[in-house]
């Protein structure tokens, strides 16, 4: 078992919601560049979400408009090799309009999994899944 | 949205566990045990990995004894063996030839996280659906947590919308915003 690889893709996982958090707070998207390879894969992506860094700093960008609080929790890193499967939460208010549901002023939790792969620090893939059917009803699109 | 489909959706919404048994809450971080000793990295991936291809995908519900913890806790309400063993049988009975296929594994320390696939055919009521004889495909990832060689905890996530999209039950307006793709 290499250690050190575990401990350093730990290290990149946690980086990388860091850098996340950060943009979402300040609007500065490039806050990614450091954290997410160019032609990072994104196997499980967003509605609409183009592939790469340019593609997730425009999802994440939208992401912002909608839900300007929009703050990231890691509860777990499990990594091994390359890979950190991350068990993480989000939490944010909906002020403006997301995926065609006006704005509900209300405030949203999503948890869900993300496998990130690291190579140099960034990320170039990324499996998850997020709870999106839990995730609508908070909103009020489907039923509880 | 018509209300027939509000009724279905609220069925899904509170029910639906397409996977397997899953801790409740799934999202506190309390609890969590040092990394087990006496078992490696790579037999809890085969701890996990037997669940999958040993049991669900056989059936063989006997073996569940085996390899889950008594005190497991389901989303349903169910512990142990029989409370993970009473989930899966429901979505076999509405899916009979369920398919799980592991796609990867990432272990460390007392914790195995696995994304899967799984397809069957929708030949059974499942929730409150009517069986569509469609071929369903549905992907996940859980996290567990293992005691003494046998899974103690875990965290799920499913993708519930695109399952319930299968078998008939999102609104056609929903399902158009949010199929991945061009921005509608």
């Amino acid at each position: 078992m290499d250690v050190d690889s575990v401990e350093r893709t730990k290290a990149d996982a946690l980086r990388f919601y860091e850098h996340l958090n950060r943009a979402l707070r300040s609007g500065n998207l490039a806050e990614l560049d450091d954290v997410i390879a160019p032609d990072a894969i994104d196997h499980n992506p967003a509605p609409g979400m183009r592939q790469g860094l340019e593609g997730i700093k425009e999802a994440f960008g939208e992401a912002r408009l909608a839900f300007p609080d929009l703050v990231f929790a890691v509860e777990d890193v499990i990594a091994e090799g390359e890979k950190a499967a991350c068990r993480v939460s989000t939490l944010g208010t909906q002020r403006g309009a997301f995926q065609g549901i006006p704005a509900t002023g209300k405030r949203v939790r999503q948890t869900g999994i993300d496998i990130l792969r690291f190579r140099g620090g960034k990320i170039v893939e990324r499996w998850g899944e997020f709870d999106t059917l839990g995730f609508l009803a908070q909103l009020g699109r489907v039923p509880r | 949205m018509t209300s027939r489909s509000l009724v279905q959706l609220t069925l899904v919404v509170i029910t639906t566990a397409t996977a397997c048994a899953s801790a409740g809450g799934a999202t506190t971080t309390e609890g969590r045990s040092p990394p087990m000793a006496t078992h490696t990295h790579r037999s809890n991936k085969e701890i996990v990995r037997s669940v999958y291809e040993d049991s669900l995908n056989t059936g063989n519900w006997a073996l569940l004894d085996e390899l889950i913890a008594p005190d497991f806790a389901g989303v349903r309400g169910g512990v142990g063996p029989a409370g993970f063993a009473r989930t899966i049988e429901e979505l076999r009975a509405a899916f009979p030839d369920i398919h799980y296929t592991i796609e990867d594994l990432v272990a460390e320390g007392d914790r195995v996280a696995i994304r899967w696939t799984w397809t069957g055919t929708h030949k059974g009521r499942y929730r409150g659906f009517a069986p569509t004889e469609n071929s369903v495909s549905n992907t996940g990832f859980a996290i567990f947590q293992l005691r003494d060689g046998k899974l103690s905890r875990s965290w799920l996530e499913t993708d519930r919308f695109g399952f319930v999209h299968q078998i008939g039950g999102i609104p056609q307006d929903l399902i158009a915003r949010l199929q991945p793709g061009p921005a509608k």
